[in-house]
């Protein structure tokens, strides 16, 4: 059973305010994911205070870097289940996890954190994972 | 009085570890942990199809192979917990 809307509507306001684009809806994840060109961002959003605590606060540090995913986009997991259930399918030799945030390069998984990278880790130390990918995989080389 | 969440627990409650006991190596999130038993959730385990080591880099990369919701591990077989970031390292 999904969470109160209520609850969890926090929790979704501190990751869209950044930027990053809700998806809630099997049709969305799908436009949004579907055309695999350039580098896609995809944090997948959850209540779990251990771990989330952490990982949004670190999202926001990361999506201060001047490198940055062409796509930025979020799901809430134990919330918008079908929605995250899509965008997990796009990732599928992955376990799902909790928060976790997936980036993608031309359709590619090219670095996942799962929520075990998350647990008792800075937020600072989080985004220093994240921008490292970025610079790695979110500039274009010619 | 304020809710706080996960009061009195384990220290590593919600975290994800790994087990060791002689016969196999679990990973899961640790739930509880007292005299009688080492409680794990959404846990998985190694099968011998590969080497503990290989077991642990492949779940460390693809993340937990849910095999159980909850798995009980007798305490006195327990050889070690740790942090599967840790074990990793």
């Amino acid at each position: 059973m999904p969470y109160n809307p209520t609850l969890v509507q926090p929790m979704k306001d501190e990751v869209t305010r950044l930027g990053v684009k809700e998806l809630t809806s099997v049709t969305e994840v799908d436009a949004a994911l579907g055309d695999p060109r350039g580098t896609t961002f995809v944090f997948v959003n959850s209540v779990c205070g251990c771990a989330a605590g952490a990982a949004r606060p670190a999202l926001a540090k990361a999506l201060q870097h001047p490198v940055l995913p062409n796509e930025m986009y979020t799901v809430f997991a134990g919330q918008d289940v079908d929605a995250v259930a899509r965008a997990r399918s796009y990732c599928s030799e992955f376990q799902p996890s909790s928060p976790s945030f997936v980036l993608f390069r031309d359709g590619e998984v090219v670095h996942f954190i799962h929520r075990h990278q998350v647990e008792g880790q800075s937020p600072e130390r989080i985004a220093a994972n994240l921008t490292a990918a970025f610079d790695k995989y979110c500039t274009i080389s010619v | 009085m304020s809710f706080v969440p996960h009061q009195n627990r384990h220290e590593l409650h919600g975290i994800t570890v790994v087990v060791t006991t002689p016969a196999r190596l679990f990973v899961g999130r640790l739930d509880t942990a007292d005299a009688c038993a080492v409680t794990l959730k959404d846990a998985g385990y190694h099968d011998d199809s590969d080497t503990r080591q290989e077991y642990l880099a492949r779940t460390a990369k693809y993340g937990v192979k849910r095999l159980s919701a909850v798995i009980e591990i007798p305490t006195d077989s327990v050889q070690g917990i740790e942090r599967l970031h840790q074990a990793q390292e």
